[in-house]
């Protein structure tokens, strides 16, 4: 049958569950996407300059220009792999509590192509063919990919385990390749 | 109330974007990463022609100064133009899902409504209102936001506009 109702439900959208679910996508599609290889470029840089100056006994009096440079990419090593998975949660937290809309209790309704989330002032209907990730957590369904806002959180925390599993099954089933879980 | 109906083009869609990263970095950021770079240059220039090195220092002085300007023109040239190419990407992809879109524009409330998302938010849920050079960014909080291109208003709509929302507005 045409776009069968898989699951409707009521769901109300956490403070952690947003800025956890906004650091994902941030890593991977915002601004601070591809900090892995910017790490290892920096780490690479910073192990060749190590290791000129390791050739020279390490004589950082003589090679000041080459210990401010391994000093940098000692930071920005850091930088990349601690610090923007942090401050990605962080801005998530800042967002949700600027949001007066990301609060607002939430009607979902799953169909067999698509979506729909309800609140009082706004409605969405994602297709599936649009989301690039799905991502599965203990908490929420994670959904990023689309044009009109990119990121949806759906909070498991009102959802059945009926129908947390038939949702669950739905978007593995749905988005194959595309969805995974995480602990 | 106004109401405008509009088609999103290329154009529309990369200038909402550099003008919503425009915004979106912190004044103080820049100033950092600009007076990091002027110091890096300044002592990178400075080792170069003072100092006579061997080879690995010479190489270590050059990366300095080249990092420098990068640090520099980072926010006024570089990161534009990751933007915008970021930008023309992503619309080349999905133009077919931006599309159209309806907005009306009531005393105490802006409806819009897109293709896939219709949003009704009164004004003071509004977080902010950006005018940018292009287009009008309606902030829905810190991050997300709908925009109007100012192409789509006559010069008596703006003002008009500019006046009912004038409390929730800020310049670029």
């Amino acid at each position: 049958m045409y776009n069968t109702l898989i699951a409707e439900f009521d769901s109300r959208l956490r403070i952690q569950e947003y800025a956890f679910a906004y650091r994902l996508y941030e890593l991977k599609y915002g601004s601070e996407a591809g900090r892995g290889w910017k790490a290892a470029v920096f780490g690479g840089a910073g192990a060749i300059v190590l290791y000129a100056l390791a050739k020279e006994q390490f004589d950082f009096g003589r090679f000041p220009a080459a210990s401010v440079i391994i000093l940098i990419c000692l930071y920005m090593l850091t930088y990349y792999l601690f610090l923007v998975p942090k401050k990605a949660r962080l801005y998530g937290e800042h967002i949700y509590k600027s949001s007066r809309l990301l609060s607002k209790p939430q009607h979902c309704k799953i169909y067999r192509d698509f979506l729909e989330m309800e609140n009082e002032y706004e409605s969405i209907k994602r297709y599936y063919t649009e989301v690039t990730d799905c991502i599965e957590t203990e908490r929420a369904f994670i959904l990023m990919g689309g044009v009109e806002k990119p990121l949806l959180v759906i909070s498991k925390k009102q959802m059945s385990p009926q129908q947390q599993t038939a949702v669950s099954e739905h978007f593995q089933k749905e988005m194959t390749k595309r969805c995974r879980k995480r602990s | 109330m106004l109401e405008l109906s509009f088609l999103v083009t290329k154009e529309d869609y990369v200038f909402q974007a550099l003008e919503k990263q425009h915004y979106l970095t912190p004044k103080e950021n820049k100033i950092i990463l600009y007076v990091i770079g002027l110091i890096a240059v300044g002592c990178g220039t400075a080792a170069w022609l003072h100092l006579n090195g061997s080879i690995y220092q010479k190489t270590g002085f050059a990366a300095l100064i080249l990092s420098g300007l990068y640090a520099v023109c980072y926010y006024d040239i570089i990161k534009p133009l990751l933007v915008k190419r970021r930008a023309v990407a992503y619309y080349e992809i999905h133009q077919k899902h931006i599309g159209s879109k309806r907005v009306r524009l009531y005393a105490d409330k802006i409806e819009v409504i897109a293709e896939n998302r219709s949003l009704h938010l009164p004004q003071k849920y509004i977080y902010r209102i950006v005018e940018g050079k292009h287009s009008l960014l309606v902030f829905l909080d810190r991050n997300e936001s709908v925009f109007l291109p100012k192409r789509v208003f006559s010069e008596q709509q703006l003002t008009e506009f500019r006046s009912v929302y004038q409390e929730n507005c800020v310049a670029n």
